[in-house]
């Protein structure tokens, strides 16, 4: 999530507009309001915003699928509406639209035919996505009969067919379990680390603070705000120092000297680990004890399509423009299962009850009337702080 | 026309241009208000592909969701209870011929009702759900999507129709396979012939040449003849101890082999160009002072016109009234034996009683003609006098020496039925015409298939078009409508007066030519197809790749081209995402 970022914006959209109207041409509904954006290349970018903000409608008329009631919006320099650019685009919609009859393969297949693949790449690629997305055991069932997460899996698996310099994600997360959250959270960080774009638009804000490099606020259509994630989050009045282990005496002479200093304690604790890391931890020693799925399995890695390492000439034409636009080589793809950790610490997490709070990216906790250092600070924002504090 | 009339249609006119003018006016708005700035360019590398992809998967979702396979199912389940069931006259030929006109038939209606439900749903239903999405944001161009649906549509029609053609073929093979291993037994049985001795006489069948005659002349006596190496009458004698009803049949096996089981293009009678007569006919009576009132110039003409080709197509009874015509064929091939037939309706109003006086009999319903065919002058001249039956087809085989060398042949014709009835022919309806074989079963067959084709290809270029813009019940209603009003294109000529019932001196001025202007328009904008495959199949009648094309042309290339450019305008106008209730 680190790029040089040029000045040529891939996305711009001046004055963007939508009103919808009814069959009669009367205005209903306005959904974007005036909005400039620009997106530069090589960036992740967050759209967020609550429902009905104009997220989604904004994407679509990116896409071309709507078209601006007034003002422009150009893709790699071009209208939306341009056929040609959609090549270096991939889009995954927010409910994952596809044909029921065709299995997993198929889909991809017809995909990839879309994008003028020949037959030979067709077949590596969608043997990578699907086996990227755990959809394997699964690749020959019609796709009308997956779940809502196997679902999502194959949307997400399309879009990256073609390999794309643009990704646009629209709600990506919603509806998966936590790894596959994660797993898309790594496409997205691979893709940006090799220098894609990619715009991703979501309501679950945990997911977007980790990935994006830039983000906007949208509300009743406008945008409210806009920035880099790390330049609105941080919070300059606060230092948190973070140590291992020590004990009670070394704290107090720490609070004194603190104290000395004129800062105020604000709190002093274990920090918590997050569900997140707990549950894959869980997951992956259940999957390397193998047990039986018949459901996505959970797989961890990115496609070596999309890392760039491919064979031939391709590769080296894609380390070329990777290194172009990056100053550390791209990541080895993680093949393996994440840190795996001894059972005992499970348990010892789970049995441990120094922390009482329930650890849930959303909703409202009960805590004792301290004020926890947590790094959702962007809830903070919206819910005032005396009253909800979730983690 | 009395005054209300005006008032009508000085008022309603001026109204109905107002509501023209505005929807023009909306229309023409509506498409200069494009926002979406300039589409992408026609992509035309690799378009095959992604053509050939969206094809494939509509012609998945045909099979698969069950639609093209239940059809399918219909299809091959209604076949066979047609072979069982086709009887016609209950004669081999009237099997054959109705076989083929419920299977062809069943089998075009059934594939324009799939046509039309499943091109009205290609797009409508990819819209509504959203799978557009997947589509319209890869480098799709949006004419390729249409494409794509339309030869998907098309490709399960073929399928479909092939399979119904190969049934049919199969079928009439087989009618005529049972009849001839129920020969072969009754030739042991009755004739009794040695098994293998009738086995080669039944194989013999397919040696059979020539054109028809009666009796012991027929060729399938001559046949018979060769292969069992016995005398005419030997042979007539083996036949007249079969069964009447198998006798009956034999010679209607020949008949089909003539008339049926064969392709054969016709020629007809081209009515004189009558301009001249009807201008001086017109002079006269304008001389004479003894115009018509109230009648238009033009209506008096066509008046003096349908009267002039009254005249040349009615032959009263009498020697003195014998025609003749003079059709212009192919040039005769010679040294082959080619069968040439001359097919005539004799048009005779009202109930003929049956005759038996002075020696001769004649059956109701019949009169007695002589037909002359070929030069008189000349040596190849041949005569057939008959007791012909009326208001329905019949064929009369001529040989082709007949023919001048030009390939025109000349018939003459009297009627000389002492019942005194006058009789007509209908030119412009096959009345009067020669038919000479020009191909085989197979290429009828297949020549029909392709005919059949054209206009579900037209139907399909119009459910598409429906489906850019209207959702799936909608849009299958109103085209489904429209199949229905094309139909029954004659029923609607009734319902609107304007057949020739109605026309005459009373008929005049401007409300019918609206109403006629209106049924033209109304056949025009629906017409499909202009070819009669399967009744053209059962009378054994060419379709020629000529006309074929020609069909293929109007119907398919220039009208489904149109349609295919009004789907493309309006489905690149169209907000795919947005939903408008």
């Amino acid at each position: 999530m680190n790029q040089q970022v040029s000045e040529h914006a891939i996305v711009h959209c001046l004055g963007l507009t939508k009103v919808f109207k009814d069959f009669w041409g009367r205005g209903k509904v306005l959904a974007v309001d005036n909005l400039d954006l620009e997106i530069f290349p090589g960036e992740v970018f967050g759209l967020l915003g609550p429902n009905g903000s104009g997220k989604s409608t904004t994407i679509k008329m990116l896409l071309g699928l709507l078209y601006p009631t007034s003002g422009a919006a150009r893709v790699f320099g071009r209208p939306p509406t341009d056929t040609a650019v959609k090549a270096r685009i991939g889009f995954m919609p927010e409910e994952s639209y596809l044909y029921r009859y065709l299995n997993a393969r198929e889909t991809l297949d017809y995909y990839g035919r879309l994008f003028k693949l020949d037959r030979v790449e067709r077949n590596r690629r969608t043997e990578q996505l699907i086996e990227m997305v755990g959809l394997k055991r699964a690749a020959n069932r019609p796709v009308g009969t997956y779940s809502k997460g196997m679902a999502r899996r194959i949307g997400l698996a399309q879009a990256l067919i073609n390999d794309p310099d643009l990704l646009i994600l629209d709600e990506p997360t919603t509806g998966l379990d936590p790894v596959g959250t994660r797993q898309i959270k790594d496409v997205i960080e691979t893709l940006g680390s090799r220098g894609k774009t990619v715009i991703l638009c979501s309501h679950l804000l945990a997911d977007v603070e980790d990935v994006c490099d830039r983000v906007a606020i949208m509300y009743g259509g406008k945008r409210q705000a806009v920035g880099a994630v790390e330049d609105l989050l941080q919070r300059r009045e606060i230092t948190q120092i973070t140590a291992s282990q020590l004990e009670p005496a070394v704290i107090e002479r720490v609070r004194e000297v603190l104290k000395k200093s004129g800062a105020e304690v604000l709190s002093v604790e274990h920090p918590t680990d997050r569900l997140e890391a707990l549950f894959l931890r869980v997951v992956g020693q259940a999957q390397r004890d193998k047990l039986q799925t018949s459901g996505a399995e959970s797989t961890v890695g990115v496609s070596s399509f999309l890392t760039g390492e491919e064979s031939g000439i391709s590769l080296v034409e894609s380390l070329v423009h990777a290194g172009q636009a990056q100053e550390r080589p791209p990541p080895a793809p993680r093949l393996t299962e994440p840190v795996p950790a001894p059972k005992t610490e499970v348990i010892t997490h789970l049995t441990q009850s120094a922390p009482a709070e329930k650890a849930e990216p959303t909703g409202p906790i009960e805590l004792p009337s301290q004020i926890a250092p947590n790094k959702n600070v962007l809830e903070r924002l919206l819910h005032p702080p005396g009253g909800d504090k979730p983690k | 026309m009395s005054d209300p009339y005006t008032n009508f249609y000085m008022i309603m006119l001026p109204v109905a241009g107002l509501f023209a003018l505005l929807t023009l006016i909306y229309v023409v708005r509506a498409a200069m208000n494009r926002q979406g700035g300039e589409i992408g360019g026609w992509e035309l590398r690799g378009a095959a592909r992604r053509v050939g992809a969206i094809a494939r998967t509509t012609l998945s979702e045909g099979i698969r969701a069950k639609a093209g396979a239940g059809f399918a199912l219909i299809i091959l389940i209604a076949i066979p209870i047609f072979w069982f069931t086709a009887n016609g006259d209950g004669t081999i030929k009237g099997q054959v011929q109705m076989f083929l006109s419920y299977s062809l038939g069943f089998t075009t209606f059934l594939l324009s009702l799939l046509t039309i439900f499943f091109s009205c749903r290609s797009l409508s239903n990819e819209i509504a759900s959203r799978q557009i999405y997947g589509i319209v944001s890869k480098p799709v161009p949006r004419w390729q999507i249409i494409a794509g649906k339309w030869i998907g549509v098309m490709a399960l029609n073929v399928i479909l129709l092939s399979i119904a053609t190969v049934a049919v073929y199969v079928g009439t093979l087989g009618t005529i396979g049972r009849f001839k291993r129920h020969l072969a037994h009754e030739l042991e049985t009755y004739g009794a012939l040695k098994p293998d001795q009738a086995e080669a006489t039944v194989a013999a069948l397919d040696q059979v040449k020539g054109i028809g005659k009666e009796g012991l002349d027929s060729p399938v006596v001559t046949a018979f003849m060769n292969v069992l190496g016995k005398s005419r009458d030997a042979v007539g004698e083996i036949l007249l101890r079969l069964p009447e009803a198998t006798r009956m049949n034999l010679r209607k096996l020949d008949e089909m082999r003539r008339q049926v089981v064969v392709a054969r293009a016709a020629v007809g009678v081209e009515l004189p160009d009558v301009r001249e007569e009807v201008d001086k006919r017109y002079a006269k009576l304008k001389e004479a002072g003894e115009l018509p009132q109230g009648w238009s110039d033009s209506k008096i003409r066509k008046q003096i016109e349908t009267a002039l080709y009254g005249q040349f197509s009615t032959v009263p009874p009498g020697p003195q009234f014998m025609r003749q015509w003079r059709i212009a064929g192919p040039k005769p091939v010679k040294g082959r034996d080619v069968i040439m037939s001359v097919r005539f309706k004799l048009n005779a109003p009202g109930y003929i009683p049956p005759y038996d006086e002075g020696g001769d009999t004649f059956d109701e319903n019949t009169l007695f003609c002589a037909w002359g065919i070929g030069n008189p002058s000349k040596s190849n001249f041949v005569q057939a006098r008959d007791a012909y039956p009326v208001n329905s087809f019949y064929e009369l085989e001529v040989p082709s020496f007949c023919l001048e060398d030009d390939g025109t042949l000349i018939l003459s014709f009297v009627n000389l039925d002492p019942r005194k009835r006058d009789l007509s022919f209908d030119f412009q309806n096959h009345g009067l015409e020669v038919l000479y074989h020009v191909g085989s079963f197979e290429t009828g067959l297949a020549q029909a298939s392709l005919a059949a084709l054209v206009p579900i290809a037209c139907l399909a270029s119009f459910g598409v078009f429906a489906s850019t813009f209207l959702s799936f019940p909608v849009g299958t209603l109103i085209v489904l409508t429209l199949y229905i009003l094309a139909s029954s294109m004659g029923f609607i000529a009734d319902a609107l007066a304007v057949t020739k019932d109605y026309t005459g001196p009373y008929s005049l001025g401007l409300e019918f030519e609206i109403r006629r202007a209106s049924y033209d328009l109304l056949g025009w904008a629906l017409a499909t197809g202009d070819l009669d495959p399967v009744n053209k199949l059962i009378d054994g009648r060419a379709i020629g790749w000529g006309p074929l094309w020609n069909d293929c042309w109007k119907f398919v290339l220039l009208k489904g081209m149109a349609v295919f450019v009004l789907a493309v305008l309006v489905i690149r106008r169209r907000e795919l995402a947005a939903v408008i209730v």
